[in-house]
């Protein structure tokens, strides 16, 4: 087959397809190049772009001379095409055409994938001359191409450069040096100019060393948790957080000591369920500037100890009741049916009652049910309608069809709605409960809510 | 030295430094506004139906719409206050300096190619699923992003949103059981409509010996195209049927897989790597349409593995399966107390879900260029499988198949001319 001859024809009658140059490129290797070389002169218009494009898809060296020929003076495909081309091969000359017109940004941009396909094939010395050619180009995303062009190449050894670029005026290329930064095998070097560095520079290098997540720097982490810069402290914060194991848990908890650290410490002993530090928080309940974030730590951290003292904290001081009602709220679901916590919990009438659907389990059911027969009706019928699972529907249907009291009828009604939607149990055991539930209903609100609930279970609809 | 700042850069810096107070901003942008000046701005490529979700953000002020179909185009357009302007060529869009990000609505054939041009013209990106239509696409989209440092998202969310499509809880507590050891190891997940996951394979097949058809005066067919081959037009190739053709995307795969694959990425923890084999049990497919295919088995190097269930063969199968135990829709589970066991285990560290907000910090998405390549990745793989209607073995390092030549031109695919990657 005479694949010259295919390519000639398709430009004579304008096919607006290349199918015998796609099939050049895809066979690959000197017998397509050389077909493709010598349709070279033959060729213009869109052909040529075609066969100078596909050139630049073999890597090909011959195709320099045709691009020199065109590149001062082409536009549009045909020019892109040729720094394309140009961009791809690894031929020095290449290099030198594309360096004497950098002004251009798109010859900057073609230089810079010139020296990333050198790099691809392991010609790191002339890579990185490219790389430092670039570093001071016009374009801020030629400038991070570069920066990360002599990382790849020249490593650890890099580093004094890219340091040096921390104040280049874009900021996507200072972020692009802190992380290249972070990226190299050693930090050594970082951590000192982290010492003398300020302001955005100071940011960026504290940022890269925590990338790093390296646990030797596990004490810079914790004094960065006490940082004046938000990004610090974030950055300290998710450095810190995988790192394995109780003694790092032990370090953070002594950041507690510092008002400056205390909140980002308390909300990282949260997250990493750092349960072994819970004795650390406590005191922090009594300190007002930090108590609401202790709070809500022992959310995260509390046992049933202390549950039992955040319930007597907020029996005896209203002015945190409603932060230990938060905690023990969170800390529920978490603990599940401990009787000590539902003891303490039912000492406390209507308050303690609102807070035992966070614990659930069939002590706790009980003791709610128990209660709505007695003085505390109101709060147990609420916490009832508040309950986590479907243990409660069966006696929210019953006060849906048996109380007297309109209100707390409508409170059961919805409460038990609420729970079939949120349940897992099989769509037909839903259904018969929407069913049951709408006929209990003491209002048509009601009964139309669970009937729309019905429907919608019916239609089956899912999200996309 | 001479330096080009971009408006972008400018407005980080002075936002960083607390500024924008030299002019107040009641005056530029009216009491309790935002001015104009102190917004990120965008333009949205592609104007089918997908980009009417994208029409709806608000993370930045519109200011470009483009699409090759003029009567689409116009059909955007006439809602759009006049600073919106219209665009048949997207490069015009890249070579605006006013655009600081990029919506990518376009069908995948373009996802990279785009990807790769709004890097290097310094925009970031919004790019609609699949990442990329090959799997060397994804790499170099993944490369140019990272190396021109550049904020990419790609436009799906289950791995961090308050739901996982159809299974019924969001996707952190399975990644927190799982990485806490609660299920065992190796773990097999089964994605199919048992479990939640409707692969949607008859809505996205294409059709096969169509006579070709006169290309409509409103559609720039040539431009539509772009970098796929040449194929006689006929309706059902474009617009919102094009997914059931290989040239532009891999039917339900494609639509719905870097939705459904991406999060099992990130619960089983293997955002660094790929599966090792992918299997498939279809019928021959055309050259050129989707038809449907019944079953994908991908495993990792591990023993753990993946089962998209195609035709919906597994019933009241669960998502994740481990020695220790195995978890259903909506979290039920044969573990005792699994509620309670995953409210006690670490959080998993935060992660930055707010796109402007990275845009303006130079910080990466939680889905972005490097996770989302991984996971086009095990589509694309897939969909090489099947496309071959063979099983096919992977290096995960390399990103290429193993002693299969024809596979891995499937992985490199030419452009037509004039574009290129």
């Amino acid at each position: 087959m005479n694949l010259l001859a295919i390519i000639l024809l398709a430009a004579s009658v304008n096919i607006p397809d290349d199918p015998a140059i796609r099939q050049l490129i895809i066979t690959g290797g000197p017998q397509a190049e050389r077909t493709l070389l010598d349709a070279l002169p033959h060729s213009q218009g869109s052909n040529l772009v075609a066969v100078v494009k596909a050139l630049g898809d073999l890597r090909s060296a011959g195709v320099v001379d045709a691009c020199a020929r065109h590149l001062d003076t082409a536009t549009g495909d045909l020019k892109d095409v040729c720094l394309y081309a140009l961009s791809r091969t690894t031929s020095p000359r290449a290099a030198r055409l594309l360096r004497a017109r950098l002004a251009d940004d798109a010859v900057a941009t073609a230089y810079l994938r010139h020296g990333e396909s050198l790099a691809e094939i392991g010609r790191k010395t002339e890579s990185a001359r490219v790389a430092l050619d670039l570093l001071r180009a016009k374009p801020p995303v030629v400038r991070c191409g570069a920066v990360a062009l002599l990382t790849s190449v020249h490593g650890y050894a890099a580093q004094p450069t890219l340091l040096a670029m921390l104040d280049d005026p874009a900021p996507s290329v200072r972020e692009q040096v802190s992380r290249q930064l972070s990226r190299m095998p050693s930090d050594i070097g970082l951590i000192a100019a982290l010492q003398r560095a300020t302001g955005e520079p100071r940011r960026l290098l504290f940022e890269a060393i925590a990338r790093r997540g390296d646990p030797r720097n596990m004490a810079l982490m914790i004094a960065g948790l006490g940082d004046e810069e938000a990004s610090i402290q974030r950055a300290a914060s998710l450095a810190l957080h995988p790192m394995h194991g109780p003694q790092v848990d032990a370090e953070i908890a002594k950041a507690l000591a510092s008002p400056k650290s205390q909140a980002a410490a308390l909300e990282l002993l949260a997250a990493r369920r750092a349960r072994s530090q819970v004795g650390a928080v406590m005191p922090l309940l009594h300190n007002p500037s930090i108590s609401k974030q202790a709070f809500a730590a022992l959310g995260a951290l509390a046992g049933p100890a202390e549950i039992e003292q955040l319930i007597a904290l907020a029996s005896k001081d209203e002015k945190v009741r409603d932060d230990a009602t938060k905690a023990i709220a969170a800390a529920g679901p978490r603990i599940g049916d401990d009787a000590r916590c539902i003891a303490a919990l039912l000492k406390v009438p209507a308050w303690g009652l609102a807070l035992l659907p966070a614990f659930g389990g069939k002590a706790a059911l009980d003791a709610v049910m128990a209660a709505t027969k007695g003085n505390d009706k109101d709060a147990a019928v609420r916490a009832l309608a508040d309950w986590r699972d479907e243990s409660a529907l069966e006696p929210l249907l019953a006060l849906c069809r048996g109380e007297t009291d309109l209100k707390l009828r409508v409170l059961a009604a919805r409460g038990a709605i609420r729970i079939v939607q949120q349940s897992v149990i099989a769509k037909d055991e839903k259904a018969a409960w929407l069913q049951k539930i709408a006929d209990a209903a003491p209002r048509p609100e009601e009964k139309q809510q669970a009937q729309a609930a019905l429907k919608q279970l019916q239609s089956g609809k899912r999200r996309k | 030295m001479k330096s080009s700042f971009t408006r972008r850069d400018f407005i980080r810096t002075v936002a960083a430094a607390g500024a924008f107070t030299i002019v107040p901003r009641h005056v530029l942008g009216g009491p309790g506004q935002t001015p104009p000046s102190d917004q990120l701005t965008h333009a949205i490529i592609g104007c089918g139906g997908i980009s009417a979700s994208h029409l709806r953000m608000t993370h930045a002020r519109l200011l470009a719409l483009c699409d090759p179909d003029s009567q689409r185009l116009a059909n955007r357009m006439k809602d759009q206050p006049p600073e919106v302007k219209g665009y048949r060529d997207f490069r015009e869009i890249l070579a605006r300096s006013d655009i600081d990000i990029v919506h990518i609505c376009t069908p995948p054939h373009w996802h990279a190619l785009m990807t790769v041009l709004a890097a290097e013209a310094g925009k970031d990106i919004w790019c609609e699923k699949p990442m990329a239509r090959t799997i060397g696409e994804a790499i170099r989209s993944r490369d140019i992003v990272q190396r021109r440092q550049r904020i990419f998202r790609i436009n799906t969310w289950f791995r961090f949103s308050s739901s996982l499509y159809g299974f019924g809880t969001p996707a952190a507590p399975l990644r927190k059981i799982v990485a806490n050891g609660l299920l065992g190891w190796p773990i097999k997940v089964i994605v199919g409509a048992a479990t939640g996951f409707n692969w949607k394979l008859e809505l996205w097949s294409g059709k096969t010996d169509v006579p070709p058809e006169p290309v409509p005066p409103n559609l720039d067919y040539n431009l539509w195209l772009g970098p796929a081959p040449y194929k006689p037009y006929f309706p059902h190739r474009v617009h919102s049927s094009f997914r059931g053709y290989w040239d532009y995307d891999a039917g339900g795969l494609g639509d719905m897989g870097q939705h459904y694959l991406d999060p099992v990425q990130f619960i089983l923890g293997k955002d660094d790597t790929s599966p090792v084999s992918v299997e498939v049990d279809t019928p021959p497919q055309p050259a050129d349409a989707v038809i449907p295919w019944r079953r994908v088995t991908m495993k990792y190097a591990d023993g753990c593995a993946i089962i998209l269930d195609g035709d919906n063969r597994e019933k009241d199968a669960p998502y994740l399966e481990g020695p220790l135990g195995k978890i259903w829709p909506g979290l039920r589970s044969d573990i005792p107390n699994l509620a309670r066991k995953v409210a006690d285990l670490p959080d998993l560290p935060p992660a930055n879900d707010d796109f402007a907000k990275c845009v303006q910090t130079r910080q990466p998405f939680v889905l972005n260029e490097q996770n989302a390549s991984r996971s086009c990745i095990m589509v694309q793989m897939a969909a090489c499988a099947v496309k071959l209607g063979r099983s096919l073995k992977f290096d995960p390092v390399a990103l290429r198949f193993i002693g299969d030549d024809e596979a891995n031109r499937l992985i490199d695919q030419p452009m037509r001319s004039p574009w290129h990657l």
